[in-house]
This record gives C-alpha cells, sequence and structure tokens, in this order.
C-alpha cells in the first residue's frame, strides 16, 4: 500500500530536487531523495517534468551561472541601505502556465508561515561603516523628461514598458509589437552606488559610481547605439552580427563586434576601453583602432588614440569594490573617494598633501579608516573627520 | 573569472549570519544563489533570467536588512528554500494577468 506524503515531506523533497539539479546535495540527501523517487510516482513524474522545464530554460546554462559577474554584489549594497519592503510584482504571461503551476502548487503551498513571522517589524539595518552616509538613489530621466528613482524593489508602467528594478538593477520589456519610438533615456548612477542595467538585447551594462548612460528601450534601424554620458561601464554585449553594437562617448565611438570590455570616461576629454573578450573598433576623430583582448585602447587630447596592455586589477577592480592607486596625486583620490564612497573629501590649504602621491588600494567593504590608517603610515599625512562628516587630509 | 565555491558548513554559516557577519552573507549567496535562482525560473517562468536574478540578490538583501536569519531555528537550506519558494509564489500570484 502506498503510503501518503504529508505536506511537509512534500516540501522537503521538491528542495532535494532543486539541491540536486543545482549539485549541491548531500549524499545522505540525495539517498533518501532517490528511494522517495522510486516509491512515489507523483513526485517522480514532477521531478522529471522539473528537469524537463530547466532543460528547455535557455538562459539556464548552470555553468554561466557560476560565474561572479553575472551576478550582482551584494555585500556593496547591504551596508548603507535601511531596509524598504515594497512588494515586487512580476510580470507574468503563462506561456507555460503547467509547469509552473504544478510547482507552485506542491512547492509552497504551506511553505513559509514558519519563517515569516508577521508580528515582527523589521528592525533598520545598521551601517557597519558609520562614517559613510545613506547613497542617494540611482535615477531614470525618461525622454519626456520624467525622472523616476528606482529604490526598493519595484514594477513601474510606462505606456508599452514595464520596468523592473531592484536596488542594483534594471530590467524591462517593452509589449511585443507595441510601437515604440526610439527616445533616450538616461540612468543616472550617484556617488558610492553600482547600478546594472540589461538593454532590449540582452546587453548587460554594470555602471560604477557617478555614471551616466543614455539607451533607448527598443533598438530600431540598423545599430544599436547607447552614449555613456560620463563615467564607468562594464559592457557584455549581446552578440547580433545584423545590428552592430555602438556606443558613443563624448570623445570617442565604439563599435562592437560581440564582446566584454571596460569603458572609462571619467576624466574629462580621456577615454579608455579595456577589452576582455571579443573585438571592438574604437573611432575618434579621424583615427580608429581595432583593440585585441587584454589590450587598451586610450584616447587623450594630447595623444591622441593609442593601444596599450593594461592591468585587469586596476581596470576591473571598482566590479568588486575595489580600487587601486599607483602613484595617484592626492587631490585624483579624494575625487575618488568622493564618487566611490559619498564623502566629501578635502585638502587642507597649506597641507603638503596637495603635491604628495599614493599608492594601494581601496576596498569600498572595508571601513574607510582602515584605508585612512594606510594613506597615514605609508606617507604620514594625518586625516580627520569634521563634524559635517567632511574627511580632511592635513 | 570562474570561482570555486568552497562549501561550507550550514550551521556554521547560521551561526555567523545570526552574529551579524556580511561576509557570512556574502558566502551563504554564493553558495546558494543558483540553486534559488532555479527554483525562480520555474515558479515565475515568464519574467525572464535578468528578473529571475535580480529576485534572488533582493532575497539576501531582505533576508539581511530585515535580520530575519535572527528567527530561523530550522536548517539554512529550508529557512532559504520555503522563504523564498513563498516569495515567488507570492510574486507569481500578485501578478496580473496578460493573455
Amino acid at each position: 500500500m502506498k503510503t501518503q506524503l504529508t505536506q511537509q515531506q512534500k516540501e522537503y523533497i521538491w528542495q532535494l530536487m532543486y539541491e540536486k539539479i543545482a549539485g549541491i546535495i548531500r549524499p545522505k540527501d540525495l539517498r533518501y531523495l532517490e528511494a522517495q523517487l522510486s516509491r512515489d510516482e507523483d513526485m517522480r513524474e514532477a521531478f522529471n517534468a522539473l528537469q524537463y522545464a530547466l532543460s528547455e530554460e535557455e538562459n539556464m546554462d548552470l555553468e554561466r551561472l557560476q560565474h561572479d559577474e553575472d551576478w550582482g554584489d551584494l555585500l556593496g549594497v547591504i551596508k548603507p541601505h535601511p531596509a524598504t519592503r515594497t512588494p515586487f510584482l512580476a510580470r507574468t504571461r503563462f506561456e507555460k502556465p503547467a509547469i509552473a503551476a504544478m510547482i507552485a502548487g506542491l512547492l509552497v503551498s504551506s511553505a513559509g508561515y514558519y519563517y515569516f513571522s508577521q508580528r515582527n517589524a523589521p528592525p533598520p539595518a545598521t551601517p557597519a561603516d558609520a562614517s559613510l552616509p545613506a547613497a542617494q538613489a540611482v535615477t531614470l530621466q525618461l525622454a519626456d523628461n520624467r525622472s523616476i528613482a528606482l529604490s526598493g524593489q519595484q514594477q513601474t508602467t510606462i505606456g508599452k514598458v514595464q520596468l523592473y528594478h531592484t536596488e542594483q538593477a534594471l530590467t524591462f520589456s517593452v509589449q511585443e509589437n507595441a510601437a515604440v519610438h526610439g527616445g533616450q533615456h538616461i540612468l543616472s548612477v550617484p556617488n558610492a552606488r553600482n547600478y546594472k542595467v540589461t538593454l532590449a538585447d540582452s546587453t548587460e551594462i554594470w555602471l560604477n559610481a557617478a555614471s551616466r548612460l543614455q539607451f533607448p528601450f527598443r533598438f530600431n534601424g540598423n545599430s544599436r547605439e547607447i552614449t555613456l554620458l560620463s563615467g564607468e561601464a562594464y559592457v557584455k554585449v549581446a552578440a547580433n552580427a545584423s545590428q552592430p553594437f555602438i556606443i558613443h562617448t563624448p570623445h570617442s565611438t565604439v563599435q562592437v563586434l560581440g564582446t566584454e570590455f571596460n569603458i572609462n570616461a571619467y576624466d574629462p576629454g580621456v577615454v579608455k576601453l579595456a577589452l576582455v573578450k571579443g573585438a571592438v573598433r574604437v573611432q575618434s576623430g579621424a583615427a580608429n583602432l581595432v583593440v585585441k583582448p587584454g589590450m587598451e585602447a586610450v584616447c587623450t587630447p594630447e595623444k591622441g588614440l593609442y593601444a596599450q596592455p593594461f592591468d585587469a586589477r586596476e581596470a576591473l577592480g571598482w566590479r568588486t569594490g575595489k580600487h587601486f592607486f599607483e602613484h595617484t596625486p592626492m587631490p585624483e583620490i579624494c575625487t575618488i573617494l568622493t564618487r566611490m564612497l559619498g564623502i566629501a573629501a578635502v585638502i587642507d590649504s597649506g597641507s603638503s598633501a596637495s603635491t604628495r602621491h599614493f599608492s594601494g588600494m581601496i576596498d569600498k567593504h572595508k571601513p574607510v579608516r582602515e584605508f585612512m590608517e594606510d594613506v597615514k603610515n605609508t606617507t604620514g599625512i594625518d586625516y580627520y573627520f569634521d563634524q559635517q562628516g567632511v574627511l580632511h587630509f592635513r | 573569472m570562474k570561482r570555486k565555491v568552497v562549501p561550507q558548513n550550514d550551521k556554521q554559516l547560521l551561526r555567523r549570519l545570526k552574529a551579524g557577519d556580511a561576509d557570512a552573507l556574502n558566502d551563504v549567496y554564493k553558495q546558494y544563489r543558483t540553486w534559488l535562482l532555479l527554483v525562480a525560473a520555474t515558479s515565475m517562468p515568464d519574467i525572464g533570467p535578468a528578473a529571475a536574478k535580480a529576485a534572488v540578490e533582493q532575497f539576501f538583501i531582505d533576508c539581511w536588512n530585515h535580520n530575519l536569519f535572527n528567527n530561523v531555528n530550522v536548517p539554512l537550506r529550508t529557512f532559504l528554500f520555503a522563504s523564498f519558494a513563498e516569495r515567488c509564489k507570492k510574486q507569481r500570484a500578485a501578478a496580473p494577468f496578460v493573455s
């Protein structure tokens, strides 16, 4: 006679099914799962359906999902942000309703009640580094000049376009066949924040602090064109040979041939493009240059356009919250601290610090004082915070 | 830049989470995000991979910001799975019907 599984047992078996597919199941649990599947036909069918559903998901390539850079940087967002609890609405077109409904129904019909106790009001998160101010919101300025603060986790509908945003990423979808004009919208990331946006063609862009990116909700026409108005971005372009990808900056144009690269336009007049994968052509005025992986195209007003090898730690460190200084003038370090951490930093007048340099590394996930002590120990430049929280070098 | 995740003991991780160790959150996140992404992808199949990832990220952030780990008295994986699955179900139920 077949024994009936309790709801709780079923949930546990579902948990183990996902563990098995994700490759994290423990040997003991695997034996239990296999025993249950061989015994219970419904669960066995459910497992086959689940495996099938996941094999259908084109973007659920497990190997690829393990890559660090595909995921947001959690440590970068948990510290300064007190909790905002906004219900997240998911879009559903119900193209694959059967499996989802089945899974959702079996999975969670009674789960959760013993975990999310509604009585407990969430206490505010304590910033780990009290000297850092709360970061400002990332904003999206639409072509019609309306401005949307991308805070919390929300869904916003703008005409035929649905935006989904969290504290660290924006995605959007356009209703099929809907006429969306190619209006340009501007995403602005303030100091101390990083933000990711996924464009209409699935191209992924990670923006560093103090960056502005202009893009349309849909790429009409023969090419996909966006503009990095200022700042720094890491770009992973979705391949599409029939519609070349072009990034404009104030001083150059980059034509992309399917690729991953970092583009830095922080310094006025200077653009640096470090190529990680693929190939790009960089154009500045009449000059143009094809860049190979491991090389960086640099464009400056003095030297024009040239290529040089780049140090991956220096060029890409920001993606893990690090910045490397190499004989960097202290005034420039002040600018970078403001951008990275959102604190004002100044050099007191009369201090020798204004002509000094520093080499080393800052990690935004560590207390800023650790970095200040490094500076003090290696250069002798002392520091203090005034009552407004401004950092002074003296 | 593929990184090998060294599996860590759930009990220790949970203890560190309760002690407010942000590195433990990062370890749990790296260890279990792919697993939960599969849950998101199958229970909310139409939100797309980018939004599914964002949902997983936001789940960890909310757990942290709301100190939810403090009240956990079941195995860590059980907590993560049940809470996240519940959340996906709610989001799915809240979705507007578009045919």
